[in-house]
């Protein structure tokens, strides 16, 4: 590791935060990102590459990554582990046909040695949408269970476009972070 | 940073922590351990040496050089637009590693006795990255900041005539000190560190 990636890792301020929003493509990332911070949510069109987004939240200064999930992108994914505190898996509850996709890709990233201590939280989104599945059956789909025993891991349903859970969620990420940071110090 | 730090552990300091435990009361003794614990530390010169030969680092050509050379051959590929491309990113990582490489290859010469690796040890172990010399490797690994630079020069090369207003600065002569008496224009307000102003000016 050199010198800047160390300076970089002491200097962040203690009460800043990193998340990594990932899921598949259409499944309501950037407009999570969007509607927390309270922009229109109006015109979003496929994010190709990645966004940042740099918002206060409680006492916490976010850092909100927010990368394209089209297949051909997720080899890139790995370019936005390092230093991630919190990754929020974002799911279309309402696309059933791929919700097997969804479930490697999930289980994909959950192996990557640098989200090892990163809590993980599970959006099931478009609950809006007749024919979304609830988080309940979300979570025995996506096989949560299966999940490594030490994994900080919470799954809430959610409507991006109505707002419904978005701060249930956000609320839950940022609370467990900040206190596994305390507790570090 | 919380918690005593290894070097003071180290140090025979248990009648103070006895003393004051849970209060903040400060023993008569105590600016006496303080000192001698900081002058008796190699560790804390050292630090100190390594600190003093980043400065020189950050602040000579060859430094400069490879920055602004990075600079020149990737700018073309950045558009000013909130979302950004996947290769930003991998030219960021590129451009981290080719400034730290610049970094360590300079600090091992400059001083041979002091491996890089005590340090970077030293340095997250003790979490003391206080100062403008950390302020300014920081800026170094910030992504927006290298987005920010990138879009600059990339303007800048293309000879865009509003990069010009950042360049001829009316510097004002006469100031407000002049009514006291005082002739000399005041530099203070003017001095600044900006990685990006340098680079504007070296092109010039």
């Amino acid at each position: 590791m050199g010198l800047l990636t160390i300076i970089k890792k002491v200097k962040q301020k203690e009460k800043e935060m990193r998340l990594l929003m990932v899921g598949l493509d259409n499944a309501g990332k950037t407009t999570i990102v969007k509607r927390i911070n309270g922009e229109d949510t109006s015109t979003i069109s496929p994010t190709l590459g990645f966004n940042i987004k740099t918002m206060q939240y409680k006492n916490f200064r976010l850092n909100i990554w927010d990368v394209g999930g089209q297949k051909t992108l997720r080899a890139y994914w790995r370019n936005y582990y390092e230093q991630t505190d919190g990754m929020i898996w974002v799911v279309d509850s309402s696309d059933l046909r791929r919700l097997d996709d969804c479930r490697a890709e999930l289980h994909g990233l959950l192996k990557e040695e640098k989200l090892a201590g990163a809590s993980l939280l599970i959006f099931a989104n478009k609950q809006d949408i007749t024919g979304a599945l609830r988080p309940e059956q979300i979570a025995k789909v996506l096989q949560l269970d299966l999940m490594d025993g030490s994994r900080h891991w919470k799954i809430v349903g959610c409507s991006a476009v109505g707002g419904d859970g978005l701060l249930t969620g956000f609320d839950w990420i940022v609370s467990d972070i900040g206190t596994r940071i305390f507790m570090h110090e | 940073m919380a918690g005593p730090s290894p070097l003071l552990e180290d140090l025979d300091v248990d009648i103070i922590a006895d003393e004051c435990q849970d209060s903040q009361c400060i023993p008569d003794g105590m600016e006496e351990v303080v000192d001698c614990c900081m002058s008796s530390s190699g560790a804390e010169a050292d630090f100190d040496r390594m600190v003093g030969a980043l400065e020189d680092i950050i602040t000579d050509a060859d430094f400069e050089e490879a920055q602004t050379s990075f600079c020149a051959a990737h700018c073309a590929v950045f558009e000013d637009s909130d979302e950004n491309k996947l290769e930003y990113m991998e030219l960021f990582q590129q451009y981290v590693d080719v400034l730290d490489g610049v970094i360590a290859a300079r600090l091992a010469e400059a001083l041979p006795d002091l491996p890089l690796h005590d340090f970077l040890h030293q340095l997250s172990e003790h979490g003391e990255a206080e100062g403008d010399v950390f302020d300014f490797l920081m800026t170094l690994c910030d992504f927006q900041a290298f987005k920010d630079l990138m879009l600059s020069y990339k303007q800048q090369a293309a000879g865009a005539v509003p990069s010009l207003q950042l360049l001829v600065q009316p510097m004002p002569l006469l100031t407000d000190e002049d009514a006291s008496g005082d002739a000399r224009p005041d530099l203070d307000t003017h001095l600044q560190i900006s990685p990006i102003r340098r680079q504007l000016a070296a092109l010039t």
